[in-house]
């Protein structure tokens, strides 16, 4: 027997519990004391969209000609109570992203790109920056806990608000910008010191509670006028509980994210365990709106991971009006998921404020990059939904998929493919 | 000439019947044909059958010769995938004329529904009505007339072959991936000598030719906004 | 190549087909309508089904049963609203037994009177109202004619359908034409098939409309009748917002007591002809043939991709 065979090296054991990741972490902690705070959001292999699968138009049904006839995208939200619904022409939305996590050049990047192909941004946590808001073709303001560089002339620009409650990367913590982003032109913007770790609110200090957000939202009607949608995202936890609960506040529209989703910074510890991926968020969500009978006049937007045209056809199928995209986007300008946007050193000069690494991004390059990765993924999703049979995106059914594996089948109630099984009660007519 | 009375008859026996009274007879007149489906099909030879009153569906399918003269209407897919050949209905067809036809000549008097000359490889098409939308889709061969007006999205992304026609609003109603160019002279023979073998009394200078764009690649967009672009440029 | 193929090939394929009949006074044409959906045979032999329309002056009610052991329950539902004057029960083509009958009864309880017989598992309605009598079940135009024995006076107007069943099973009440408890008197019949049948389904159900079967052509009568109902539109009105609403094949035609009313999906995948007579009368149907014993040889149009067009009648 060789020495190798008798003693076998450590690298070639397999490992459970103490892999290298593991190993990192508890010296981490050992070393500083504390939590380790990262960019991108949380690593971790969820069931996702890809775990359906859409049954095709053959005999039973006709499809329609992928190239040479039409299938309708355009999309209307927020038409509960709003005079004014938010209509855009591809149900991709892009999600709120601080100016702050991302450089001045990556907001309006990402704002001409929604001129191009007719979408909504976000602002994000931390102000509207006059390079996103006057470049934009729609604009959703976000009322973050904060109200870091938050003001009624923030209103006065908004084609819609959305009222946070979590974000999907973090639910229940708050905003987090690191010292080194801090920088002269942010702290003024969202009136902080300069160089500080901000760690902001998680909670609204003028909210606490479902209670008082049925005023506030009546508030927010008074200052709207009833004019543009008002939104309420919430990270996927106790979904059906929140979504009750937002829909007696008389929001026009319910944005879930999904544990999938990105920040800028974040605990590892936060994104890795808490809060629960979209696939089964979203079809809690739609079974609760339907429990109150307001599925048709509600809309629901969901965020986490989307990243492509078959992610929007499925989303729309099992009962979303929109999706939003957020790390897609950075993807699309030239992010290759680093997850180092917490030390503000950002080679591509998307997730940082050192002027040097700004100019890296050429503003409208990036914006076309987003542009064509939007169009991209609705030509997908067009592709789907037409050899489903529909000459609109808007149709597609829940009945359309099935599920390919027992744990998606188990969360969703899709039934597995190739049967008519579910483990709980179908979700649709099955 | 013979008369052969196929009422209440099948398509299988009228068929078989047809191939055997064409080897015998140059030309063969029906009667009652009560819009029989499938008449005609795959008949060889070079008679002539004459059909008093409608036929149904897939008239003349696969025709590899005949003349068949049709004094009444046509249902769906009249002379689909022909070979050679004449069918002429002197009143209307219905939708999808001469589906994927190869060679020989199908003469509509009357109007046309939609689709017609879909996916056509060769022979010629003529319609003195109207046709519906998205006629001359996806040839790839051949040649059609049309006198009357035209459907939207005519000649949709055509890979090869041509389209006459007189409507002067043509091009509102262009399918993708095709242009309007003037007849020229090799056609305007071409279509003259057609006209003049069926008794068409219409000049030809008044036609202009839908041609492919380009021939091959097609341009597609699946996604198509409408809004109208706002915000600053700076 | 072979031939044989190719002969057979209608034999096989064969299709749902509608036929549709505005008599204009031009006398008692109340078989005609049968007859042309003979000669549509072709197109499905899997049940065949008719709506007529004729002015009366008692509420027509008929319904199926699954056996006649129900028929008690169901004259117990009517007595609550009003008086059977004459009726006749009898066998159809398979095993559902039918209930004919006039009823002595206030006409603004119908709509009630057909929820009610309509919550009964054994039990639906077929057709209830003054003028319009609906005739459906399994098989051929002739099995119908003869098993019902229809008999029809001067009728105005009717719309008829024979079926070749795609997905739903072969139950008498799954067949065209459809009627709605919302609105009185409507009926429909449709070529092809919904691709959004489910969401269109939970739309309506979720605004407290029960559905009977589960045969997408049902979604289609309850939502022109609830657009009619409850917002108001009229016949035209409602056809436009189902055009735009539903998704997939559909070539439908909708007849209420003085109206048919026709449209056609934009990608025009099913057909149907219409031709006007000189003398007023009106003629629909799949294909050519459907108008030939009304009229022999006629230029009958194809209707535009997606038009929405009514007659009165």
């Amino acid at each position: 027997m060789t020495e190798k065979e008798r003693k076998p090296r450590a690298k070639d054991v397999q490992r459970g519990v103490w892999n290298p990741e593991t190993v990192a972490e508890v010296k981490y902690k050992a070393e500083m004391g504390k939590h380790r705070i990262r960019g991108c959001g949380s690593t971790k292999k969820y069931p996702t969209f890809d775990d359906l699968l859409i049954l095709p138009s053959q005999l039973s049904r006709l499809s329609i000609d992928t190239y040479r006839e039409d299938c309708k995208t355009q999309t209307v939200l927020g038409a509960r109570y709003a005079k004014k619904p938010l209509v855009v022409e591809t149900p991709i939305l892009i999600s709120g992203m601080s100016y702050g996590a991302l450089s001045k050049e990556a907001k309006t990047a990402m704002a001409r790109s929604t001129q191009i192909v007719g979408t909504s941004i976000n602002n994000g946590e931390g102000g509207l920056l006059p390079g996103e808001s006057e470049n934009s073709y729609k604009q959703v303001v976000q009322i973050t806990p904060s109200r870091m560089g938050f003001s009624l002339r923030n209103i006065e620009a908004a084609d819609a608000l959305e009222l946070i409650t979590g974000i999907g990367a973090k639910p229940g913590l708050a905003g987090h910008l690191m010292g080194n982003k801090i920088t002269k032109e942010i702290a003024e913007f969202r009136q902080l010191p300069e160089g500080i770790d901000l760690h902001s609110h998680p909670r609204h200090g003028d909210i606490f509670g479902a209670d008082d957000m049925v005023l506030k939202v009546e508030e927010l009607r008074d200052v709207t006028d009833y004019e543009i949608p008002i939104f309420v995202k919430i990270a996927a936890g106790r979904v059906r509980e929140d979504v009750k609960i937002a829909v007696k506040t008389g929001v026009d529209g319910i944005v879930i994210d999904g544990a999938e989703a990105g920040t800028g910074a974040a605990p590892v510890v936060a994104s890795t365990h808490l809060g629960i991926p979209i696939l089964p968020g979203l079809v809690q969500g739609v079974r609760a709106l339907e429990e109150m009978g307001v599925k048709d006049e509600v809309s629901l937007i969901v965020s986490g991971g989307i990243k492509d045209g078959a992610d929007v056809a499925k989303a729309l199928a099992l009962g979303a009006d929109a999706v939003a995209i957020g790390t897609g986007a950075m993807i699309a300008m030239g992010c290759v998921v680093c997850l180092r946007c917490h030390e503000g050193n950002c080679a591509y000069g998307i997730g940082t404020q050192d002027p040097e690494r700004r100019k890296r991004l050429d503003i409208d390059a990036a914006a076309k990059r987003v542009a064509n990765y939007i169009q991209g993924m609705t030509y997908e999703a067009v592709i789907l939904a037409k050899a489903a049979g529909k000459t609109a995106l808007a149709n597609m059914e829940r009945e359309d998929l099935r599920s390919l594996t027992l744990e998606a089948c188990a969360m969703t109630g899709v039934p597995l493919v190739g049967t008519n099984f579910t483990f709980t009660e179908p979700f649709g007519f099955f | 000439m013979v008369r052969l009375d196929i009422k209440g008859m099948s398509t299988r026996d009228v068929n078989r019947k047809l191939r055997e009274l064409i080897l015998q007879d140059d030309e063969i007149v029906v009667e009652n044909p009560h819009s029989v489906h499938n008449f005609a099909t795959a008949l060889k030879g070079k008679g002539t059958v004459t059909v008093e009153g409608s036929t149904g569906f897939y008239t003349g399918g696969f025709l590899q010769g005949p003349t068949a003269i049709i004094k009444g209407n046509t249902g769906w897919y009249t002379g689909d995938n022909m070979d050679a050949g004449e069918l002429i209905v002197e009143m209307n067809t219905g939708s999808n004329c001469g589906p994927s036809m190869a060679g020989g000549t199908i003469l509509v008097r009357g109007h046309s529904g939609s689709r017609a000359g879909w996916g056509m490889k060769g022979g010629n098409l003529i319609i003195c009505g109207n046709a519906g939308l998205w006629s001359g889709k996806m040839t790839l061969g051949g040649r059609i007339i049309i006198l009357g007006t035209v459907g939207r999205g005519i000649g949709e992304s055509m890979y090869r072959g041509i389209i006459h026609v007189l409507d002067p609003e043509v091009e509102d109603k262009l399918g993708g991936n095709v242009r309007v160019v003037p007849i020229d002279d090799k056609e305007k023979k071409e279509v003259e000598t057609l006209f003049k073998k069926y008794g068409i009394e219409q000049a030809v200078d008044g036609f202009r030719s839908i041609v492919p764009k380009v021939y091959g690649r097609h341009e597609y967009f699946l996604f198509k906004p409408t809004h109208q672009q706002t915000g600053a440029q700076s | 190549m072979k031939h044989h193929n190719l002969i057979d090939k209608l034999e096989k394929d064969t299709m749902c087909g509608i036929a549709g009949l505005i008599t204009r006074n031009n006398g008692g044409l109340g078989n005609d309508l049968i007859n042309m959906l003979k000669e549509l045979v072709h197109r499905g032999k899997d049940a065949t089904g008719v709506a007529i329309y004729e002015k009366r002056s008692d509420v027509q009610l008929r319904a199926s049963m699954t056996s006649a052991t129900h028929e008690k329950s169901l004259l117990d539902i009517i007595q609550a609203h009003g008086k059977v004057t004459h009726s006749r029960s009898y066998p159809g083509v398979g095993i559902y037994t039918f209930f004919d009958g006039s009823l002595d009864m206030d006409s603004n309880q119908v709509s009630q009177l057909h929820w009610d017989i309509d919550s009964h598992p054994d039990l639906c309605v077929h057709s209830i109202g003054k003028q319009l009598k609906v005739y459906k079940d399994q098989g051929s135009a002739e099995d119908l004619q003869k098993a019902h024995k229809i008999q029809v006076g001067r009728c105005t107007h009717g719309i008829g359908h024979v079926r070749l069943a795609t997905e739903s099973v072969e139950n008498v009440n799954f067949s065209h034409p459809y009627v709605s408890y919302l609105y009185p008197e409507l009926s429909l019949v449709h070529n092809g098939q919904f691709t959004n049948y489910f969401n269109m389904r939970r739309r309506l159900e979720n605004k407290g409309i029960r559905f009977k079967t589960a045969n997408d052509t049902e979604v289609a009568a309850h939502f022109i009748a609830y657009e009619m109902k409850e917002n108001g539109y009229d016949l035209e009105g409602a056809m436009h917002l189902a055009l735009d609403t539903f998704d997939g094949i559909f070539t439908i035609l909708v007849a209420t007591t003085d109206q048919i009313g026709a449209f056609r999906d934009r990608l025009a995948f099913k057909p149907v002809v219409v031709y006007e007579k000189e003398d007023g009368t009106v003629l629909f149907g799949s294909e050519q043939i459907a108008l030939t014993p009304i009229v022999s040889d006629v230029y009958a149009t194809e209707m535009e991709p997606g038009g929405v067009k009514v007659w009165s009648v």
